[in-house]
């Protein structure tokens, strides 16, 4: 038994990330650091529906107040104008009022491109005003009793805001409290060499440490040195020990409610062999690593198990290099245990085989996530994609003839994009369209640092900040866009030609449960072979329906 | 009204089976219920097919379709 430490540890992760899965990150940390004599508790914000509810009627009113020409991908990029209005709220005291609806005004006109009427500002900030002051009330709740020493926050560029809110919250009440702040943010938008970090970690006084990348070892070693001598950022680089995936302990999910989450949560490998321009999974993680195929399954069934659920998401980064070898070894799984899993994929020569994609979901292969990006050939290539149109195609046909559903991704306004490589992926859609369970498009972001290209497309076009520098105070740090073609006005334009063209061939951008259970029913009228309904998979315990995947037999 | 309240009930009573359904007109099935987005998805779907009825879009946050009144606003404007 280990001596217990000097430090209680208390990690949370604050509001809008859907709570589809119980937070991984903060997970793996309390039992890592568990393992090694600390006590940690963890905490996640999202599983409780009034906050979490909140950003759907963020953007429901948003919504109402935007014409319908201008509409684009309001359920998400909705969420990127709420999250810079939640981060603006921290600091509104240091300006005048007028600035702070001003900068909303900004918002919405960068993203929607539209001139945003006084009385929509006023009652978008009301709702805000109305969410950290119920968010204000579970944290008291949370923290008053002061039964730890140092406090952490996982965070994504979507919880910013609150995860501000509440670190302030922390330090005011508790100064003597060590706040640290990690998590998937620093992928990207505080990539380690950016100058954003550097801006933002000067203005949060009130965050004491940043641990960037692999959290592990790096806040283990901050707890174990009791912070003296160490500097303010530390960085889980190439000079710093990554875990052996095989020796770490199972994430620990047992200060969640679990039956909030519709969907349990694994992983089988960090990081990606691939190298994508606009990606930073390979920043993020470093050396692509995973874990022995027996491993993986023994917690795909511990999970399974313990908590009675039969779904699994699997946070891989990428899961090709191991999906073939990870179906072998859960074909293994006796019938009566048996259960699903969802994860990324890319499209590959493997899937042109249907006997391997029969393979795939016999062993329980339920959701493939797939970057597919643009449906233009050119727009591929600059991406160094390194896959083709037709390969896209074939890919898809077979996994949706196997009933899988498939999630895709798409980048709109990738730089150079041209109108006919537009027109090309507009194209696609439809041809494509009963092999998309889901589409979800994204206008392309740029990081000065942080994506694989971030430094040739500087060079090449260079860059500039979206909103005055007076905002950017508020904002506490700066977005920025690419000097070249298409600009931003042109990239939503098509993100809304985008939009259009879903409705028009009837695919869906599932976000919620609801969303998810409707498109699921047209999966189903789609394809014979469709997986279970989700929701019939929440519901139906260990007595899942699935009779194509009873019927395959295998070559 | 009696028989939307007495559907309603029954859709409400599968989804938490373990709790007497006694409940006010405007009070909230999340404050009383401890209604998730999960037993929210089930509540949709008793009342699409107790009731006949599509939900639509803007009814799929649990804030907008939390009450019986809620509710019977939905019944009332779906079934003309
Ligand atoms: C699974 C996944 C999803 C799933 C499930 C998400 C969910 N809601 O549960 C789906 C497909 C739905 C999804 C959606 C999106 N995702 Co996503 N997703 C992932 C993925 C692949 C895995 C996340 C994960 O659990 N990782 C495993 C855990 C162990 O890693 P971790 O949380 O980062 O934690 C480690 C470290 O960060 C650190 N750490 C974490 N917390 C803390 C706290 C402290 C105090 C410390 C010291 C350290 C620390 O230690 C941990 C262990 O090493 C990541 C990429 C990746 N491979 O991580 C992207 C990622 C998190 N997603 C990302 C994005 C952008 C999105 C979307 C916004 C995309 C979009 N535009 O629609 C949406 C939004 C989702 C939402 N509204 O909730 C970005 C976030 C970048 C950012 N700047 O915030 C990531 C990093 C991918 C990327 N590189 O771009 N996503
Ligand atoms: S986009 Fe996918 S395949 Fe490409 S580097 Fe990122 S995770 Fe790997």
């Amino acid at each position: 038994m280990q001596k217990e430490k000097p430090y209680k540890v208390k990690l949370s992760i604050m509001p809008f990330w859907s709570p589809l899965t119980p937070p991984m990150g903060i997970a793996c940390l309390k039992s890592y650091l568990e393992q090694n004599g600390y006590s940690v508790r963890t905490k996640d914000y999202n599983a409780i529906s009034s906050l979490f509810d909140f950003g759907g009627r963020y953007i429901a009113l948003m919504k109402s107040y935007t014409p319908v020409d201008r509409m684009g991908n309001i359920a998400m990029v909705g969420y990127d104008v709420l999250m810079a209005h939640l981060i603006a709220y921290n600091n509104r005291d240091d300006f005048s009022l007028n600035d702070y609806h001003e900068l909303v005004r900004q918002l919405i006109l960068n993203n929607f491109f539209y001139e945003a009427t006084d009385e929509a500002i006023e009652n978008l900030c009301e709702l805000v005003e109305q969410f950290y002051a119920l968010l204000a009330e579970y944290l008291i709740n949370d923290i008053k009793e002061k039964d730890f020493d140092v406090y952490g926050i996982s965070c994504y560029s979507l919880t910013l805001g609150p995860s501000i809110f509440a670190f302030k919250f922390v330090k005011k009440y508790f100064p003597e409290v060590k706040t640290v702040m990690g998590g998937g943010i620093f992928a990207d938008q505080f990539n380690s060499n950016s100058l954003e970090l550097e801006t933002f970690a000067r203005k949060a006084t009130y965050i004491d440490y940043f641990l960037l990348g692999e959290g592990e070892i790096i806040l283990l070693n901050l707890l174990e040195s009791n912070f003296k001598n160490v500097p303010r950022i530390i960085v889980s680089d190439k000079t710093v020990k990554k875990v052996c995936l095989d020796d770490i302990p199972l994430p620990d999910f047992s200060d969640f409610d679990m039956n909030s989450y519709p969907q349990l949560v694994a992983y089988s490998s960090r990081s990606c062999p691939f190298q994508c321009g606009f990606c930073s999974e390979t920043v993020q993680w470093g050396k692509y690593r995973n874990k022995r195929e027996e491993k993986v399954v023994f917690e795909l069934r511990s999970l399974t198990k313990k908590y009675g659920k039969n779904i699994i998401v699997l946070t891989d980064s990428l899961l090709n290099p191991n999906i073939d070898k990870l179906a072998d070894a859960l074909l293994e799984v006796p019938p009566e245990e048996r259960f699903y899993w969802d994860t990324y994929l890319r499209v590959c020569d493997m899937a042109e085989d249907m006997e391997k994609v029969k393979k795939w979901r016999k062993a329980g292969l339920y959701r493939v996530r797939l970057g597919i990006e643009s449906g233009s050939q050119h727009v591929l290539d600059l991406m160094d994609k390194r896959i083709t149109i037709e390969k896209i195609k074939s890919n898809l046909q077979n996994l949706a003839d196997a009933g899988l559903k498939i999630s895709t991704f798409w980048v709109v306004g990738f730089p150079g994009e041209t109108k006919e490589d537009f027109h090309e992926t507009l194209d696609l859609l439809r041809e494509i369209k009963d092999n998309l369970y889901e589409v979800d498009p994204h206008p392309f972001y740029f990081y000065p640092s942080g994506q694989v290209d971030s430094e040739s497309w500087e060079k090449i076009y260079g860059y500039e900040s979206i909103y005055e520098d007076k905002y950017n105070e508020m904002l506490m740090c700066t977005y920025y866009k690419l000097n070249c073609q298409p600009c931003r006005e042109e990239i939503y334009r098509r993100l809304e030609l985008f939009r259009e063209r879903c409705e028009e061939c009837n695919i869906p951008n599932p976000y919620s449960l609801i969303d998810i259970y409707h498109a699921d029913k047209r999966w189903k009228k789609l394809h014979k072979a469709a997986v279970p309904m989700l929701n019939d998979l929440i519901h139906s315990g260990s007595a899942i329906v699935d009779e194509y995947r009873d019927s395959i037999v295998l070559r | 009204m009696e028989m939307e309240r007495k559907g309603i009930i029954e859709v409400l009573a599968a989804i938490f089976p373990n709790q007497t359904i006694d409940i006010g007109d405007d009070d909230s099935f999340i404050d009383k219920l401890g209604m998730d987005s999960i037993s929210f998805v089930s509540y949709v779907i008793g009342i699409e097919s107790k009731f006949d009825i599509e939900v639509p879009d803007e009814y799929s946050l649990p804030s907008k379709l939390d009450t019986l009144n809620k509710t019977y606003d939905l019944l009332g404007r779906e079934r003309g």
